[in-house]
């Protein structure tokens, strides 16, 4: 009979003495566990909650009841949609580069029908971005637009029949880090969500949609964008965005027909803070471009300003502009920053003192477990049975008893995890916001609300770690192996007589 | 025709214990020498130092000082963990067999454990160990916790047999066995030692047994040494 077999037969015929030592060591494992994902749920809490948090650029696209020029604001229920994108990476640079001050992102699209022409200077003639050297101008000279193109690349036909994202960037960007290649993807986030109340705000009523969608960058241009002197002029005298007015007139006219089959330019780049936060020409155009009617644009500026200003595209348009003030991604960031943090710290310091009581409980585990095989291991010493294999076979004893619940409690815990990551969330951690806004009349008014992190982060989902997995299960191994080979050493070191003795 | 020989010789052994400040001494320079195909009763009052004595002759102890020579070298040099694999087997007052085990797989684990060659599949030849001992099949296959006292002692035994030692010891054997079990248990020893050619020892206070024995050493409790006295003829204090 060799020891796999005695291991075995051991388990097997005192089956309820190895099952209570496996849901021992099974509740053990649930706790290392536990703590590490509480741990982590609260790390990815933070990190999916500042990428959430973050200012947006919304696009605000409003269903309007009457199409055409007239603008007639419902004073019954208002349905917002909300579109914002996120340059995720881009915003990210930006953070960590405090002393930039007050850059923020336009973002905006160009739509072309066929019949584009070259005089119209807020178009890119799509015929124009021709592919030449390095050295050479690579795009037509489109100074007057001011957007002067350093590298770029054709845009086929075929990508333009299947309507592919595409964009242009700031050199400038380059300045932060990150190196803008020509072929380069940059994701954008669309969480399409709507809300109840006029006014948008972190939680929103209900997310509709989600998806990110890709644009390839085909060009590189140079500084900011321009403007025209009769934008520039009418900027000075509200403080609506420079809408250019032949651009929505020309979507007013626009069908999905029109906008299919065309190539979506994306323009980003630095804001000229010389006259507006980060918008030009603005034109708006979604893929699920519905109908006619102003598209709003809300621009966050991320650092030194916690205004969100609306600029109406439409200038015959809407006569309010409201501002809202919202908390800043940093006051909020800050706000559960320090919550989140110290519990994290506290779940790190639970990991360590479960850690050691784990490693207490296997060591009086093992000694009791011992104590009670005593008599049995003197027999296999009176049988001449090596003391090294009377260590293996409990080694084996204990390394199977301790794979069973380690294997137990993963499954255990990832199934568990998600729905304890949500209770958490909730539980431990809340964010309170104040926005101020102000109503038809112009009054201000304030309003408190409780962050649901749940919407926020609700799309995220944990999976358990797998590093963490293992080298918590290994250590689990280590430390039972450590303390079974102790004990066993300690019984076997007594003389063969002393052990059949004291075990009986 | 059997050919008696030396196999176990102790020579001067001493062995004691300290109770507090004083020396208690259980066996002052005990010498005696055993042969295979004998039976051999070791024969003293409770507390003499007979199970001690048992206890250095299996290795389950070491003395203070003295020599025990397994044919002729040390065990000491033998190993202790060797010898009692190979060389002896032991068998127990209560039995020490694994509870939760049959008998067969009690016998399997002695096997599994000596480095003697064991002819054949091993289950078969446990089997049949136990049937020699007059354990049938069906109670082989059950577990030792729900054998009799006298079954347990048989499965002792097979064990004991299963590894080929050349030394069966047994300490009070049929001591938690009734009479007429126990006088079986005796015959079974003593065919072992005169049919096999093992060399047996018994320790044991019953008169009865040694009464049976081809040689009686009788400790004595003052000189904690042995008388020997070989039984030829019957016995003889």
């Amino acid at each position: 009979m060799n020891l796999n077999y005695r291991v075995l037969l051991y388990l097997f015929r005192n089956k309820w003495k190895s099952i209570l030592t496996i849901i021992l060591f099974l509740v053990l494992n649930i706790l290392l566990l536990s703590a590490d994902i509480v741990g982590r749920s609260l790390e990815n809490t933070i990190n999916t909650f500042i990428q959430k948090a973050q200012p947006k650029i919304l696009i605000h696209y409003e269903l309007l009841e009457n199409i055409g020029d007239a603008k007639i604001w419902s004073d019954e229920k208002r349905q917002h949609r909300e579109i914002y994108y996120e340059f995720i990476d881009k915003l990210n640079l930006l953070k960590k580069n405090n002393s930039v001050k007050n850059v923020s992102y336009s973002v905006y699209k160009y739509c072309f029908s066929d019949n584009l022409s070259t005089n119209d200077k807020h178009d890119l003639d799509m015929e124009e971005l021709v592919l030449y050297g390095v050295d050479e101008p690579l795009f037509y000279d489109v100074v007057n637009y001011g957007i002067n193109i350093v590298e770029g690349r054709n845009i086929s036909s075929e990508e333009i029949k299947s309507t592919k994202n595409v964009c242009i960037v700031s050199d400038k960007l380059r300045l932060y880090g990150k190196e803008l290649n020509i072929g380069d993807m940059i994701p954008i986030d669309i969480c399409c969500f709507i809300t109840e109340n006029g006014y948008p705000s972190y939680s929103s009523d209900s997310i509709v949609d989600k998806n990110t969608f890709y644009l390839e960058v085909v060009g590189v241009f140079h500084g900011n964008l321009g403007m025209f002197d009769y934008d520039a002029a009418k900027s000075q005298y509200d403080n609506n965005i420079y809408c250019p007015r032949k651009i929505v007139e020309k979507y007013q006219s626009v069908n999905e027909e029109q906008i299919e089959g065309n190539v979506q330019i994306t323009i980003a780049g630095e804001a000229n803070n010389l006259y507006y936060p980060g918008i030009r020409d603005i034109s708006v155009e979604l893929a699920d471009y519905q109908s006619t009617g102003t598209v709003r644009l809300y621009i966050n500026e991320l650092f030194g300003e916690y205004n969100r200003s609306i600029y109406n595209l439409d200038s015959q348009g809407d006569p309010k502009h409201n501002y809202y003030y919202c908390i800043a991604e940093e006051e909020l960031y800050q706000k559960t920053a320090l919550t989140i943090h110290m519990l994290e710290n506290a779940t790190a310091n639970i990991g360590k003192v479960t850690f050691c009581v784990y490693m207490v409980m296997a060591l009086i585990e093992m000694i009791i477990l011992l104590k009670i095989r005593q008599k049995e291991i003197g027999i296999y010493i009176s049988l001449g049975n090596r003391k090294q294999d009377i260590i293996k076979q409990f080694i084996m004893e204990v390394g199977t008893i301790n794979v069973i619940s380690g294997v137990v409690a993963i499954m255990l815990v990832s199934s568990l995890i998600n729905p304890m990551n949500k209770y958490l969330l909730n539980r431990i951690i809340s964010v309170e916001t104040t926005t101020y806004t102000t109503d038809d009349e112009g009054n201000n008014i304030s309003k408190n609300a409780l962050v649901d992190l749940n919407k926020i982060v609700q799309s995220e989902r944990i999976d358990l770690d797998k590093t963490n997995i293992i080298s918590i299960i290994f250590t689990d191994l280590v430390i039972t192996v450590m303390a079974g080979t102790l004990c066993v050493q300690h019984i076997v070191r007594e003389k063969p007589r002393r052990i059949m003795l004291d075990g009986d | 025709m059997v050919i008696d020989m030396k196999v176990l010789e102790v020579k001067d052994l001493q062995y004691y214990y300290q109770d507090g400040r004083k020396k208690r001494v259980i066996l002052d320079n005990v010498n005696a020498e055993f042969e295979t195909g004998k039976f051999y009763a070791i024969l003293g009052e409770s507390g003499s130092g007979k199970t001690t004595f048992l206890s250095l002759i299996s290795s389950l102890d070491t003395p203070q000082s003295g020599e025990i020579l397994f044919k002729g070298q040390s065990i000491k040099e033998i190993g202790y963990e060797k010898y009692r694999r190979n060389h002896i087997s032991i068998v127990f007052q209560n039995y020490n067999l694994i509870q939760y085990m049959t008998a067969v797989e009690n016998v399997l684990v002695a096997m599994g454990i000596t480095d003697n060659k064991i002819e054949g599949n091993k289950k078969e030849v446990a089997y049949k160990l136990l049937e020699d001992v007059g354990i049938d099949k069906e109670t082989a296959d059950r577990r030792v916790n729900r054998l009799s006292g006298g079954e347990q002692q048989r499965t002792a035994i097979a064990r004991a047999l299963s590894t080929d030692p050349e030394i069966i010891m047994a300490d009070e054997p049929t001591g938690n066995l009734d009479h007429e079990t126990s006088g079986e248990i005796i015959e079974l020893l003593m065919r072992l030692a005169h049919e096999r050619d093992k060399c047996v020892i018994v320790v044991t206070h019953d008169l009865s047994i040694a009464e049976k024995s081809d040689v009686i050493l009788q400790l004595d409790t003052e000189k904690k040494a042995f008388t020997v006295k070989h039984n030829m003829t019957g016995y003889e204090w």
